[in-house]
């Protein structure tokens, strides 16, 4: 199983930030989590990054990079500040 | 004349009483701009080397810019640059609040402040002139107190009981913004100077104000209407860096043992904004309003930036806004800045985690730490060790490897060995673990564009273009959030897994031949809004080549009184735990900083040794 961290507001939308998916690759994930999330999935992975183990999926194999159990999945947007 | 200066400037000496008029020469006007670059250059000229920071003799400046007190977006700051008793080397804070424009209107550009006085004092700056007052009745009192118990028209730069009981990372207050870094409140504090006010209504000439008001409108919509100054930093603050640091593994979890923690969902800006957020706050002037009201026992109170956050959350497994929001209450009323206090009690829960300290502190509860908090402040028992920062504390208890804090300065919340590129600009700037004056992770991490945080391609040349232009924007003196509109907006419009995104991304990311000689060049047309601002209120044209140049000079003249006070080569480094300990899956060790070091060396015209070479003196026109 790996895992599914949500952003706050969609955790709100679905009761939790961190949802189990089993998946072999990171399209996989995709695919369950639209099917169990629905609309308010696609809509937060619409140009924004998928991080695994803190690597974004770009700089791996993208959607076909292999999840393992315990990997951690997160959904980012672009952010400044500090 | 030029238009943005007052023309006046201060050497007040709080031993003797005098107040004399400070001559600032128009070379180094034109050389150095203001704030920053100003600051940097008087404490240069005006102490000797080697001098203690308690010194009676040590200098404390607070200096503006000539787009201080100006309508422009972001303008509304002051500096302050001194020794830091942190680090030993130089220190130069920049702040919000009420003070820079008063300052300003006053008639004054530059406040130096040197001497000890015998019993607490405050100085009052008016169109008249600069009044030593008596201060008995607020020493002892916090910084908020403090302010209250001061005239209300003024503008105030006050300290706290920590900068009073000499904590070596005492900050600066002024309303509720905070020149947090290095120290400066403690040099305060030694001078017996509990606070600085000032009031006036003098007028600041604009030279071409017809086309600077047109210009303020146009950059003030441009601000808006941009996806990350009008967006993302108003509805979310700075906080909303929390989901992205945590995402990429580079938010410090429990002493930097970790890079990510799902809680950390918790304390996002997004969690803020939904549960607590009651008002957007900006500085003067400013369209952004990233500040955040919050409620708290029913009061609007500031909410925590990012900093806080992430070093007074996840660093110390605190999971919780509240406890963040308390914490961050009691260091800016007790003026202490809250990236060293939260660093300082990471260092100090891993060394109880290891049996090497006694203390009640854990990763797991945190019941104590308030009340550490306050004996930090007041120097009283463990508190006593924590009010001399993580490095000090490491040569009395041990755990050198894992004492986070570059030249004696604790790091903000951006762990390196997920954006390299920041890794090497914590090893280099001269204030030490330092994150506002080169932002470089913005670049590779955590904005729009992320260039590849594991890669040394390009790095050195980014790193350098930032801290130049982040020096320039210090010296204006800008707020340096408006630089986070460079990226145009179409950028964050890309999608991510696209190829036109990987494509920008790998190109950037193989531009440092490019890069080295755009950082070479000088560039002889204003390209961004800081140089046409500048040359509308001067009345002066400044090109973007001069406007980089200003901060390429600043830093190297920083990087000459570091020297001058004993650093070296052997100090551009990290702590051993980012340099050898991997949080990433398949990435062996931690930051590559020797990959990048040699070159960024070459690229600012220094030494194999870290020197910036007589050349490169002369071609700055840096007198030293």
């Amino acid at each position: 199983m790996a895992f599914l961290i949500l952003n706050f507001d969609l955790a709100e939308k679905v009761g939790m930030s961190k949802v189990e998916i089993q998946a072999r690759t990171v399209d996989d994930l995709v695919h369950e989590a639209t099917s169990r999330l629905g609309a308010d999935f696609t809509e937060a992975i619409a140009r924004s990054t998928l991080v695994v183990n803190g690597r974004a999926v770009s700089k791996l194999k993208g959607g076909k990079t292999p999840l393992k159990p315990n990997d951690s999945v997160w959904i980012i947007t672009p952010s400044g500040g500090g | 004349m030029l238009g943005g200066y007052m023309n006046k400037a201060y050497d007040v000496n709080l031993t003797t009483g005098e107040v004399k008029d400070l001559y600032i020469n128009q070379e180094d006007r034109d050389l150095y701009l203001g704030g920053k670059g100003i600051g940097v250059r008087l404490l240069y000229d005006h102490t000797r080397a080697g001098l203690d920071p308690y010194d009676e003799e040590m200098v404390l400046i607070f200096s503006t810019g000539p787009v201080t007190g100006t309508s422009a977006p972001q303008s509304n700051r002051f500096v302050v640059t001194t020794k830091s008793p942190l680090t030993g080397a130089i220190v130069t804070a920049t702040c919000g609040g009420n003070f820079a424009t008063k300052l300003k209107k006053a008639g004054v550009d530059v406040l130096l402040v040197r001497g000890k006085a015998e019993k607490p004092v405050y100085l009052e700056v008016t169109e008249e002139g600069v009044a030593i007052k008596d201060a008995a009745k607020l020493w002892g009192k916090d910084a908020m107190e403090t302010q209250d118990a001061l005239p209300k028209a003024f503008g105030k730069a006050v300290i706290g009981p920590a900068g009073e009981n000499l904590v070596r990372f005492a900050a600066i207050v002024s309303q509720d913004r905070v020149a947090g870094r290095g120290g400066c409140g403690a040099v305060m504090g030694a001078k017996k100077l509990k606070a600085v006010i000032a009031n006036g209504k003098k007028k600041i000439e604009i030279m071409d104000g017809k086309t600077y008001k047109a210009f303020q409108k146009t950059m003030t919509k441009y601000l808006l209407s941009h996806p990350m100054t009008g967006g993302i930093l108003p509805r979310l603050g700075t906080a909303n860096l929390v989901h992205t640091t945590a995402g990429r593994n580079m938010i410090p979890v429990d002493n930097w043992q970790r890079g990510t923690d799902h809680r950390a969902v918790e304390i996002s800006g997004e969690a803020l904004a939904a549960r607590y957020l009651k008002k957007r706050v900006g500085c003067q002037s400013c369209p952004i309003n990233c500040g955040r009201g919050i409620e708290r026992k029913g009061k609007i109170t500031k909410g925590p930036e990012y900093e806080t956050v992430g070093l007074m959350g996840a660093n110390l497994g605190n999971y919780s806004l509240p406890t963040i929001f308390d914490w961050n209450e009691l260091c800016d009323e007790l003026g202490m800045d809250t990236i060293s206090m939260a660093g300082v009690l990471g260092f100090a829960t891993e060394l109880t985690q290891r049996g090497m300290l006694e203390s009640k502190l854990s990763f797991e509860s945190h019941d104590d730490v308030a009340q550490l908090i306050r004996d930090t402040a007041h120097r009283r028992g463990l508190g006593d060790d924590l009010a001399e920062g993580v490095k000090r504390m490491s040569e009395k208890y041990g755990g050198k490897e894992f004492a986070i804090h570059v030249k004696g300065m604790e790091l903000p919340a951006y762990d390196p060995r997920g954006c390299y590129g920041q890794g090497l600009e914590y090893a280099t700037t001269n204030r030490g673990g330092c994150h506002v004056q080169g932002a470089t992770m913005y670049l590779e991490a955590t904005g729009p564009l992320s260039i590849d945080p594991h890669s040394v391609k390009a790095k050195p040349e980014l790193v350098m273009l930032q801290q130049n232009l982040m020096a320039a924007i210090s010296s204006s003196v800008f707020c340096m959030f408006s630089s986070y509109a460079m990226i145009p907006s179409v950028v964050f419009k890309l999608d991510p897994q696209s190829r036109l995104y990987n494509l920008i991304t790998n190109v950037v990311l193989n531009s440092g031949p490019i890069l080295s000689i755009v950082l070479k060049s000088k560039a002889p047309i204003p390209l961004l809004w800081f140089e046409k601002f500048l040359t509308y209120i001067m009345g002066k044209k400044v090109t973007m080549g001069d406007f980089v140049e200003v901060g390429e000079r600043t830093f190297n003249l920083e990087r000459i009184y570091n020297i001058r006070e004993g650093f070296s080569r052997r100090d551009d480094t990290l702590p051993p735990r980012l340099l050898n300990e991997s949080t990433y899956e398949g990435i062996q060790g931690g930051v590559p900083l020797q990959k990048m070091l040699p070159r960024y060396y070459k690229l600012r015209g220094w030494d194999d040794s870290g020197v910036p070479t007589r050349k490169t003196l002369e071609r700055l026109h840096i007198r030293a």
